[in-house]
């Protein structure tokens, strides 16, 4: 296998122990965790028998919190300080969410980093911070099941999120202490999940109706590559959202009106959502609730009822079908098969509208709930390297545009919706004024052609650029999408050569020193189990270094390295290792850190000369056949 | 690294430098070397590795999405055999602004018409049955030897990207209609 071998050289992997790794869907309303076992990729129970966590979180003042079906039970007693849906606020801004948070039932308070914070007994806390909660929650769980701390995860994000929405999952990540493998897009993990299942080529479509969010994507499935060719959808359009229409329905025909206490309000949305999963089955469903007196209405809701009042919002997940078939350049007439993902599409409603929409049924095989989780398992496994010689791909794109401010409030986009990644433009710029020495410039994100209707996601300062005349100056600024579709972005004078200074700030998020505050402030762990998991962190990461490190050496030290630079890396390596022993977080990272830098001219040899050699049309054409 | 960086797109697929390309092989091509160079292959590779393998898979997905447009692989294949190409000079071809001017009355009296799908959808099969001729007549453009051929390419060149960019604004309007 030529293939295999640049990265992953078969004699050490075999050698290799397993590595635990999990897929977390981390949801609006339930979360799950899966792993593979066996060779099967299976969701992991709780103590309860339950594989699905309520995503609710329940603090307190003087106790740590509790998350899951504990918490959600809470609700109702405590709605202040229970913390459902945080999902919809994570990466958002406070003007973001004035429109939905009218509608949670939670108090706000607006924050440094932009970010709304929940006022709670237990202070104000960050989406963020809830989300972590989450995580930390199956990681424990997952670990107890397992037997042992965890290699990795991978987290599914909605297809739709922005930049924003994914560092701040990430963030939330590195404050449960979780090491992430990748972020992956839910619909294509759920495809994954499908795809493996079926062993089907194919052009795919994933209709992902969950509790906060509306995915829709386009896979091209094609011997072993999973290719993303469009991907639209809304980012807040759910679940809940049925349930609120329901609601405020209610609401209307008990003749509530006028200001309702939280803990009220609660009560009736769970009514509407018992209502709507009721409506699944049966043709109607009796409701009652208390009005503001104290008097208790009673009526009746029929499916035709429900159906008419929720077309609307099932009519909102049609345009972005319609979007991404004509950027993926395709009609209903290519697509294979519909993959139906989420709770919602549970709603008979919502399958009879996707069916017509598609001209075919669309396939419920596996557990909507389940195969996003099921699907971020399979490929943490493979990500971790359980599986070498396993030759699937993922290929998937950045969904919404990437652009800069330009004059006049315009938006010019660098790199344009569903383009794959990771992917690197760059721009070059020029100064305004005579002696400019520094310039502003603001990252967004999002379709529209104005400043003011677009995401904005950072504003860079570029400082210590030379003075020159106006338009003398050459700045170029370069975009990164990464595999995760994680934005970064890197400046250079071109004329004189100078490197400038960046400083980023997210404009809705947490900087790394914010994060980096948090975790040492945390009550997500005692400061022991900090240092704990800090440590274990290192110790993965070292432990990978060296095998990876150890496997080139085998396969390359022969001809790509002279004496004396063999000598110095395997002293390095040495060093580590010994390192290792002495559970000093400092100690191992400086050795770590000398490993990389010694390894790092031989790394770019090895990527160069392998690469080389792979893709030289003779050994691509035995490859290929 | 610098020997990827400094290889034109077609000699980085292997592939000649014409524009009549095999979009098959190209995709076959592209997958295996994303197969390679991805970095889900190098999760547990060290840090210039990942780097790298970022940067190159930027670079492969680069040349894939040049090669494999229509428009943007003319505009290339242009670019390297030394054509200037300035978006912002009009064209001083009567026929053609006269084209631009017509499509444009066109797209607007579809818009406000008494059924603008309709209309739209109309304009759009005559745009793209335009692309598709443009198309073949670059393929032989680029394969002419003789001294006006590069013009000629790159008159259709600009033609192409004036309905490439109305076939983009005829599909918002139609985004905003649904």
């Amino acid at each position: 296998m030529v293939l295999f071998q640049i990265s992953e050289p078969g004699e050490t992997q075999l050698q290799r122990q397993h590595h635990l790794a999990v897929g977390i869907d981390l949801g609006t309303t339930n979360s799950l965790v899966a792993t593979v076992r066996d060779g099967h990729a299976e969701t992991l129970v709780n103590a309860h028998g339950d594989y699905h966590c309520p995503s609710v979180v329940r603090y307190f003042a003087d106790a740590p919190p509790v998350v899951g079906q504990e918490a959600k039970d809470a609700a109702y007693q405590d709605p202040l300080n229970t913390i459902a849906s945080a999902k919809r606020l994570l990466g958002r801004g406070v003007a973001d969410i004035e429109t939905t948070a009218n509608r949670l039932p939670y108090e706000f308070s607006s924050s440094d980093c932009g970010m709304p914070y929940i006022k709670t007994v237990a202070g104000n806390i960050s989406p963020v911070a809830v989300s972590a909660e989450i995580l930390k929650k199956l990681m424990e769980q997952a670990e107890a099941d397992l037997g042992g701390e965890l290699d990795g995860a991978v987290i599914t994000v909605p297809a739709y999120f922005d930049d924003a929405q994914r560092q701040a999952t990430k963030d939330a990540a590195r404050l449960a202490g979780l090491k992430v493998l990748r972020l992956l897009n839910e619909p294509t993990a759920a495809a994954v999940a499908y795809g493996l299942d079926s062993g089907s080529e194919g052009i795919h479509v994933v209709y992902d109706f969950g509790g906060g969010t509306f995915d829709v994507s386009i896979l091209r499935f094609s011997r072993g590559v999973f290719e993303v060719m469009a991907t639209a959808g809304d980012s807040s359009l759910g679940g809940d959202d049925v349930d609120r229409l329901l609601a405020e329905w209610l609401l209307a025909e008990a003749g509530l009106t006028g200001e309702i206490e939280h803990r009220h309000l609660r009560r009736i949305i769970g009514e509407a959502n018992r209502a709507k999963e009721a409506l699944t089955t049966a043709a109607s469903v009796q409701l009652s609730i208390e009005t503001q007196t104290g008097e208790v209405w009673q009526g009746v809701l029929t499916r035709a009822d429900f159906e008419a009042l929720i077309d609307p919002l099932i009519m909102r997940t049609l345009r972005p079908c319609r979007r991404a078939l004509r950027d993926a350049g395709l009609t209903t007439d290519d697509i294979q098969d519909v993959v139906m993902v989420g709770g919602s599409t549970r709603i008979p409603r919502v399958r009879e509208c996707v069916a017509e929409f598609f001209g075919r049924e669309p396939m419920v095989d596996i557990d909507p709930d389940k195969v996003v989780a099921v699907g971020a398992a399979i490929q943490a496994d493979i990500l971790v390297g359980n599986k070498p010689g396993d030759e699937m791909l993922l290929l998937d794109v950045i969904p919404l545009s990437l652009g800069i401010e330009t004059m006049g409030g315009l938006v010019e986009k660098l790199v344009p919706r569903n383009t794959t990644i990771p992917v690197v433009r760059a721009q070059e710029f020029t100064t305004f004024k005579d002696g400019q020495t520094a310039m502003s410039i603001h990252v967004l994100q999002g379709e529209r052609e104005l400043v003011a209707d677009s995401r904005s996601l950072a504003r860079f300062e570029l400082r210590g650029i030379p003075p020159m005349n106006a338009g003398a100056a050459r700045i170029r600024v370069t975009f990164q999408v990464d595999a995760d579709g994680l934005l970064s972005v890197s400046a250079r004078e071109l004329t004189s050569g100078v490197e400038s200074s960046i400083e980023i700030k997210p404009s809705y998020g947490l900087t790394d020193s914010e994060v980096e505050k948090m975790l040492a402030d945390s009550l997500l762990y005692a400061a022991e189990d900090v240092k704990k998991r800090r440590l274990h962190e290192q110790l993965v990461d070292s432990a990978r270094l060296i095998e990876a490190v150890e496997a080139a050496l085998k396969m390359d030290a022969d001809g790509m390295l002279t004496n004396k630079e063999c000598v110095t890396i395997k002293a390095a390596l040495t060093t580590l290792k010994d390192k290792i022993q002495s559970e000093d977080i400092a100690l191992i990272k400086a050795a770590h850190d000398k490993l990389e830098r010694v390894t790092s001219d031989f790394a770019a040899r090895r990527m160069n000369v392998h690469i080389n050699e792979a893709l030289s049309g003779k050994l691509l054409d035995q490859i290929i056949d | 690294m610098e020997s990827f960086f400094s290889k034109d797109y077609f000699q980085l697929f292997n592939f000649p430098a014409v524009y009549d390309i095999d979009r098959d092989a190209l995709t076959q091509r592209y997958r295996d070397m994303q197969g390679l160079i991805h970095p889900d292959r190098f999760v547990n590779a060290t840090e210039k590795e990942r780097r790298m393998s970022v940067q190159l898979t930027a670079l492969i997905n680069e040349a894939y999405n040049v090669l494999k447009s229509p428009l943007a692989r003319a505009r290339y294949l242009l670019q390297q055999r030394g054509v200037d190409i300035d978006d912002s000079v009009t064209s001083k071809d009567i026929a053609f602004l006269t084209e631009q001017i017509e499509l444009r009355e066109r797209l607007e009296e579809a818009r406000q018409g008494s059924n603008p799908g309709r209309a739209l959808m109309k304009l759009a099969g005559e745009l793209q049955k335009r692309l598709m001729e443009l198309q073949l007549a670059l393929e032989d453009a680029f394969l002419d030897e003789s001294p006006d051929a590069l013009e000629k390419a790159h008159r259709l060149y600009d033609e192409m990207q004036f309905i490439s960019r109305l076939n983009d604004e005829l599909d918002e309007i139609e985004d905003v209609l649904n």
